[in-house]
């Protein structure tokens, strides 16, 4: 979203921090997902991790090293309230390549078609008797509804939907063989 | 070595989603929007798989040498774990199946390595507490929902 929206701090904002799942990382039932955090300059200090700067060296090329080293693990080490750790660093790697893959366009375009998506599912539901948005603000990709039951509810009674239990879904790819088909169908019909 | 941007060229993507029918402007207040595209390099396939094999052998590490440090991350963890870890039926799940009825139950995903019994416990009936990681395991142990 935040390829379409105004920045946090063209908005206001001093800090600002963001879920990075969506850029590249899977559901993987809950992580390794990764964080974003940003403040105005003035506040780099108190950042907890690794701050990578750029500079020159003595030959005027362009150097890429870990700055601003007065972090709290080395001063008050035991006592810190936050930790380096390099796992990070792979779903940063991760989210990087995605990024680049991307590029502003695809990244814009990913927020858009999400919006789209989401006003259709807006359409629908509110269209359903009894279910109210929350609110008439603008909204992103994410939006609530007002339910006339508990959402939890709800949401029970549709995965309890049931009447698919004697269903078998059958997928083929490029990968399978004719012969396997008919192997499968043959056994099928040995067992029924 | 050069950073992605060096490659960028206007205009250039490796990877387009399909055209959206309507566009941020038609859906969002213009107060809330941005001026300028996000400031990202433009870059093809080709440029991204080049600077992105480029700067892996630069790299100094367990897989290509001796490497006698070892924080957290660097530690005796065996190869086929990362396989495992990558299998679709975990990285597809969503942190909040654990909290559906029904959805997980006792057809909870079990697998089993040829090296070790079982790598994600879902007994009948009973409760898959150790495999929970990350969001759904804080819910859980904050007695939030139900396996």
């Amino acid at each position: 979203m935040q390829s379409v929206l105004k920045t946090p701090g063209e908005m206001g904002a001093d800090i600002a921090v963001a879920e990075g799942q969506s850029l590249g990382q899977p559901l993987s039932f809950g992580g390794p997902y990764l964080g974003i955090m940003t403040c105005t300059k003035d506040m780099v200090r108190q950042m907890p991790g690794r701050i990578v700067g750029r500079t020159n060296d003595i030959e005027g090329r362009t150097g890429y090293v870990l700055t601003l080293q007065a972090r709290e693990q080395h001063i008050r080490r035991a006592k810190a309230t936050s930790n380096i750790c390099s796992n990070q660093a792979l779903c940063a790697l991760r989210t990087l390549v995605h990024l680049c893959l991307l590029g502003p366009e695809g990244l814009v375009r990913t927020a858009e078609l999400s919006m789209e998506r989401a006003r259709y599912a807006m359409e629908r539901l509110t269209a359903i008797a009894g279910v109210r948005p929350l609110s008439t603000a603008p909204f992103g990709n994410e939006f609530a509804v007002r339910l006339p039951v508990p959402a939890f509810e709800a949401v029970d009674r549709l995965t309890a939907r049931g009447g698919m239990d004697d269903v078998l879904l059958v997928a083929c790819t490029e990968k399978n063989s004719f012969e396997q088909v008919g192997i499968l169908a043959e056994m099928l019909g040995g067992i029924l | 070595m050069k950073t992605a941007f060096a490659a960028s060229v206007p205009g250039r993507t490796a990877c387009l989603p399909a055209e959206p029918k309507k566009h941020a402007a038609d859906m969002l207040p213009a107060n809330l929007l941005r001026a300028k595209r996000p400031a990202l390099p433009e870059l093809g396939e080709l440029d991204v798989v080049r600077h992105f094999t480029r700067l892996s052998r630069l790299n100094f590490g367990v897989d290509s040498n001796f490497y006698p440090l070892g924080s957290c991350t660097m530690k005796y963890n065996p190869k086929f774990t990362e396989q495992v870890a990558a299998l679709p039926g975990f990285t597809r799940l969503h942190p909040l199946m654990a909290q559906l009825k029904g959805a997980v139950g006792d057809r909870a995903p079990v697998v089993r390595d040829h090296r070790h019994a079982r790598v994600h416990p879902a007994p009948h009936g009973g409760r898959a507490r150790r495999a929970y990681r990350g969001h759904a395991y804080r819910r859980l142990s904050q007695g939030q929902g139900q396996p």
